[in-house]
């Protein structure tokens, strides 16, 4: 809905204004078009062309794409820093460029441009004193933020000895000072170890679900796809893509189903199964077991080097969210994200868990039927060891050598563990 | 040994020991105060020394009044030896520097400082004492102990500064903060921070001992005051392009201005920020140069045995030196200088006429007809009268004399002090060895015969302030010659080879209205204001310009500013090839772009406020006043364009990138 038809909908209809006083995105980009120009107006890039996409209150906005393809000068217009050349930008229903709507909008650019001269707590007093805090809900977030983001021990180190990744974080907690309705973040794992991405993942679910609106822009996918609600796909300025997670990532004619380890002829039986079933046209195309993704191990590594206390001389890893940073209606999965942070930072060591301990929740295309069928027919003890002896003969014979199935699976590898939101 | 400075840091930041530090150095100020007073009661005054003359023998009152007038002016300049103003001033700065570092929580740390000072210095200045090494020696351990006393100074007063910008919210002043902090850590501006500290405490190194202190006097305020302000100057300019500029290109603009910082704020702020600086620069320096001069004053003068006793005294001979005499009622003065009032103003309808008559004596031997009709050319005729008229009326043929006046003097007809008369003669090609004798005459008999070098700045101090008529004038006779008498006995005058001319600025009476310690605060303020023109002009082009560009538009008006004056001047006899060719459209050019630099710049020129300082001469609060409106509307001006520019601007975009 346009701005226009907004505004005629809200006159015309009291009740319409109400609600849609709270739909009202927050951000609303039509036809946008970015050209630069030379110093004698010639036109030289076309940056943006024709974009249009709103970003929803409370939701997680992704801006993808790789780079040159226009998501950090789209952000830029959304701040005021360029203009556009055609098109409407309405940021909370004002112009980018209204100072007012400034004071709820928190920013992380692609690098981290800050003073060189000021150490992190003067960089956040500076910032926070530009947002007219007072002296002491300044000094209180400021003390929290750099808690949060592990700079504690730091913080009256000059910025221009930080390592990026402490400019990165401090970087953060700057746009986080003002307790922003609309986070903003560019490439914000940019410079951060695997640790630090984490946490920076963490913490945009700890937003969003706390009621903020968060724009992400990147081009490393792997970061997105965990945290974001909502995406579009920009290639050479143009949205190539658009929607939901779900909507872009599912691949809904293929059926994952992850169980303990299984014997041969348990396998076999399963496909069996799923032949009768289908009459012949299915069949079990995969099994394999699941791996362990490399950002677990690494975290892994992380925690037990803490656990000996072993010498760190760069930032420190981060605590809890910030309280000062406002909390939504209180939800049922509250603990468990909690929990989740607190484990990453938690200082006892504990024993590596054996992979997928739990089972994940089911996707809502499964055949819950067969799933039933399968577990009555073969019980078995959750800690049972995995066997290490496969007929390797078995497994091809029910493998499907056709290609044509590999993206399927390859989505399907690299979706459970710890990223899920539901 | 980092737990020993641990427990240090603790204890000079806890609140107990600020208290007991702040009363110690209480105590401190307090003891050096009677201490000073106790040894001026034990030693006698100059003013003691010296015994006033029984006017009441003196029976014509005339007479009688001129040398009560004259004891007058002499003991108000003996009294300056017990002046306690400078050691006022310095137990007051000293004291406020001290309780600024203790709150800091900083007192052992400055201390410890100040005890590797005396260690590096002291030892250079007691071999110097003692003469057990070169003046070098000892002047560099003065350096380095006027450059340690002068940090400490301006860190306590940019502290306070930093403070007092706290108070307040709000991002101006949060950006003016940051520019106090971008100052003094960034290379760019520090560099000149510690020249200046350095280059001050090194002036009173350049001074000659040997030469009267009048003249040290002047030097030093010259140096001091004009050297500090270039530096500051300089200083001022770059880091008004740099902060703003520098900001732009590396992109920390962007995280500034995605806050709610509107475009003048931001803007303001800088230029605050500067202007704070400066400020405190100002403060320290001026300072520093007051209480050098307050102690230089102290010295001796030239022909005393000792501060404000004359050798001359002792045998019977004036009270008070010459060079102490000259030091007091012109260097540290305030005086307001009155030019020769002129008979004829330029728009007055007398000279309209004149011009008239002479245009139309030209057309009837030149046929020049179109002069009537066109204004420009009626303009420029009027002004090449005017000129002439005014050269006529300075000039005076050999043996010959003129009479000029000089009117509004009855706030000078009121005081002891007496006139003083500034004068500077010119004749043909003005030859170093041509001495001319001229007679002065003031009237009732106050009459000085004077032997003349050409193109020199001479000065007769002695006027009488009852030489002023009743109407607030005093007449001046000037003869370009000298007495002579035949052996007849007749006196005749003996008029001098060539005719003398008074250039412009050559005939000045004046008059002193006050001491120079208040002229010499103004003359700060004046300073700061420049200052503060200059910085919001670097900062205007910045908003537009690359750092380079943004300085080299900058320095060149700065350069413009400082040189308007003498621009006007060369303007008026410059005039290449005489009207041949190519050179009147070259000329024409010329003036067009001078005249445009002297019309903006006049006021900031025409200030000039370290001259009338050296020269003893009052900087007015109303010519303060007339600077700071011009030159405010000047930066307003400056402002607005920064601002249009600035909020143009897409600042994701930096030099075309």
């Amino acid at each position: 809905m346009t701005q226009a038809t907004t505004q005629a909908a809200t006159n015309a209809d009291p009740d319409a204004a109400s609600i849609n006083s709270t739909s009202r995105p927050v951000v609303a980009v039509q036809g946008l078009t970015k050209t630069f120009r030379d110093f004698w107006m010639r036109p030289r890039a076309r940056a943006v062309a024709d974009v249009t996409f709103e970003i929803r209150p409370h939701e997680i906005f992704g801006l993808l794409g790789p780079n040159g393809s226009g998501k950090s000068t789209t952000i830029k217009i959304l701040l005021g820093l360029l203009k556009p050349t055609k098109g409407r930008v309405a940021v909370f229903g004002k112009a980018p460029s209204d100072v007012i709507i400034k004071k709820r909008i928190g920013y992380l650019p692609e690098e981290s441009y800050l003073y060189p001269f000021l150490n992190a707590r003067e960089t956040l007093d500076y910032y926070g004193r530009l947002f007219g805090l007072d002296h002491s809900t300044r000094q209180k977030r400021i003390d929290e933020l750099l808690d949060m983001v592990g700079l504690k021990a730091a913080q009256y180190r000059q910025v221009r000895e930080y390592s990026k990744g402490m400019q990165r974080r401090i970087g953060l907690a700057q746009a986080l000072i003002n307790d922003p309705d609309l986070l903003i973040l560019d490439e914000p794992t940019t410079g951060l170890d695997p640790i630090g991405t984490r946490q920076v993942k963490d913490l945009i679910i700890e937003l969003g679900r706390r009621g903020k609106t968060v724009l992400l822009s990147s081009h490393l996918l792997a970061d997105v796809e965990d945290v974001v609600d909502r995406m579009v796909v920009l290639y050479g300025g143009r949205i190539r893509r658009e929607g939901t997670r779900e909507q872009l990532l599912e691949a809904s004619d293929r059926t994952t189903i992850e169980v303990d380890q299984l014997d041969e002829q348990t396998l076999a039986e399963i496909d069996e199964l799923v032949r009768r079933r289908s009459a012949g046209t299915k069949a079990v195309q995969r099994v394999s077991h699941p791996r362990q993704k490399l950002e677990e191990l690494f975290l892994q590594i992380v925690e037990d080097a803490q656990a000996e206390r072993l010498e760190n001389a760069g930032a420190a890893h981060g605590g809890a969210t910030a309280e000062f940073l406002r909390a939504g209606e209180a939800e049922p999965e509250e603990a468990e994200s909690d929990a989740l942070v607190r484990d990453l930072v938690r200082e006892e060591p504990e024993p590596v868990q054996a992979v997928a301990s739990e089972p994940e929740p089911q996707p809502e295309s499964v055949d819950e039927v067969v799933v039933e069928e399968l577990l009555e027919a073969q019980p078995k003890p959750v800690d049972e060891p995995m066997e290490e002896d496969v007929d390797l003969g078995v497994i091809g014979s029910l493998l499907d050598e056709d290609d044509q199935d590999d993206a399927g699976r390859a989505q399907d590898d690299s979706k459970g563990g710890k990223g899920d939101r539901r | 040994m980092s737990a020993l400075w641990g427990r240090i840091d603790r204890l000079q930041k806890s609140r107990g020991f600020k208290i007991v530090a702040s009363l110690l150095a209480l105590a401190a100020v307090v003891a050096l105060g009677i201490a000073y007073i106790a040894q001026a009661n034990v030693q006698d005054s100059a003013t003691d020394r010296f015994e006033l003359f029984d006017t009441s023998a003196i029976e014509d009152p005339e007479v009688r009044s001129q040398v009560e007038r004259q004891q007058r002016v002499i003991q108000d300049v003996l009294s300056q030896d017990r002046s306690p103003t400078g050691v006022a001033v310095g137990l007051s700065v000293g004291f406020g520097v001290a309780m600024v570092v203790i709150w800091l929580g900083l007192s052992i740390t400055y201390a410890l400082l100040g005890v590797g000072v005396m260690l590096l210095a002291g030892p250079m200045l007691l071999l110097s004492h003692y003469d057990r090494a070169g003046p070098t020696v000892g002047a560099l351990g003065r350096i380095i102990v006027g450059a340690a006393a002068l940090t400490v100074c301006f860190t306590a007063v940019l502290e306070i500064l930093r403070l007092l910008l706290s108070i307040p919210s709000g991002p101006t002043f949060a950006v003016a903060r940051n520019v106090l902090a971008e100052a003094v850590r960034m290379k760019i501006s520090l560099v000149f921070i510690v020249l200046l500290i350095f280059g001050l405490s090194a002036v009173p190194m350049l001074l000659n001992e040997g030469t009267p202190l009048r003249y040290r006097m002047q030097a030093f305020l010259q140096y001091g005051t004009a050297g500090a302000f270039w530096m500051i100057a300089i200083l001022t300019l770059l880091l008004s392009a740099a902060t703003l500029t520098f900001e732009q290109r590396d992109k920390i603009i962007w995280q500034t201005m995605t806050k709610p910082v509107s475009v003048s704020k931001y803007l303001l702020g800088k230029w605050l920020g500067v202007v704070t600086l400066n400020a405190a620069l100002l403060l320290v320096c001026g300072s520093a140069i007051f209480l050098f001069a307050e102690y230089l004053r102290q010295q001796p003068a030239a022909g005393e045995r000792e501060a404000y006793v004359a050798r001359s005294a002792e045998t019977g001979g004036p009270i008070l030196s010459d060079d102490r005499r000259i030091l007091h009622n012109q260097v540290l003065q305030a005086r307001i200088a009155r030019d020769i009032d002129l008979p004829l103003a330029k728009n007055s309808e007398d000279f309209n006429q004149i011009v008239d008559t002479f245009i139309e004596q030209r057309e009837a031997l030149d046929s020049f007809e179109e002069l009537t009709e066109r204004p420009q050319s009626r303009s420029q005729v009027r002004d090449d009268l005017y000129k002439d008229y005014i050269s006529r009326l300075r000039s005076i043929e050999p043996g010959q004399n003129k009479t000029y006046v000089f009117g509004d003097l009855e706030r000078a007809a009121k005081q002891d002090a007496p006139l003083l008369l500034r004068y500077r003669v010119e004749s043909g090609a003005n030859m170093p060895d041509e001495f001319y004798r001229i007679i002065f005459d003031f009237g009732g008999g106050v009459r000085f015969e004077r032997e003349v070098g050409l193109a020199q700045t001479l000065i007769i101090d002695e006027i009488p302030p009852s030489a002023i008529n009743e109407n607030g004038q005093l007449e001046l006779t000037v003869v370009n010659g000298s007495f002579v008498q035949n052996q007849r006995g007749q006196v005749g005058i003996m008029g001098n080879p060539k005719t003398i001319t008074f250039p412009p600025g050559g005939l000045e009476l004046s008059y002193s209205v006050g001491g120079y310690r208040m002229n010499f605060m103004r003359v700060v303020v004046v300073l700061w204001i420049k200052l503060a023109f200059l910085s919001l002009l670097a900062i205007a082009a910045s908003t537009a310009l690359s750092f380079p560009v943004a300085c080299l538009v900058a320095f060149g008006a700065f350069f413009a500013a400082e040189s308007a004056m003498f621009l006007e001047e060369s303007l008026e006899v410059y005039n290449p090839f005489f009207g041949e060719g190519i050179g009147p459209y070259i000329f024409m050019v010329v003036e067009f772009i001078s005249s445009g630099i002297i019309w903006i710049f006049r006021v900031y020129s025409e200030l000039n406020p370290i001259d009338r300082l050296v020269q003893g001469e009052y900087v007015s609060w109303s010519s303060l006043a007339q600077g700071m409106a011009v030159l405010g509307i000047w930066c307003v001006v400056l402002f607005s364009v920064g601002w249009l520019v600035f909020r143009s601007r897409e600042l994701a975009i930096y030099s075309g990138n």
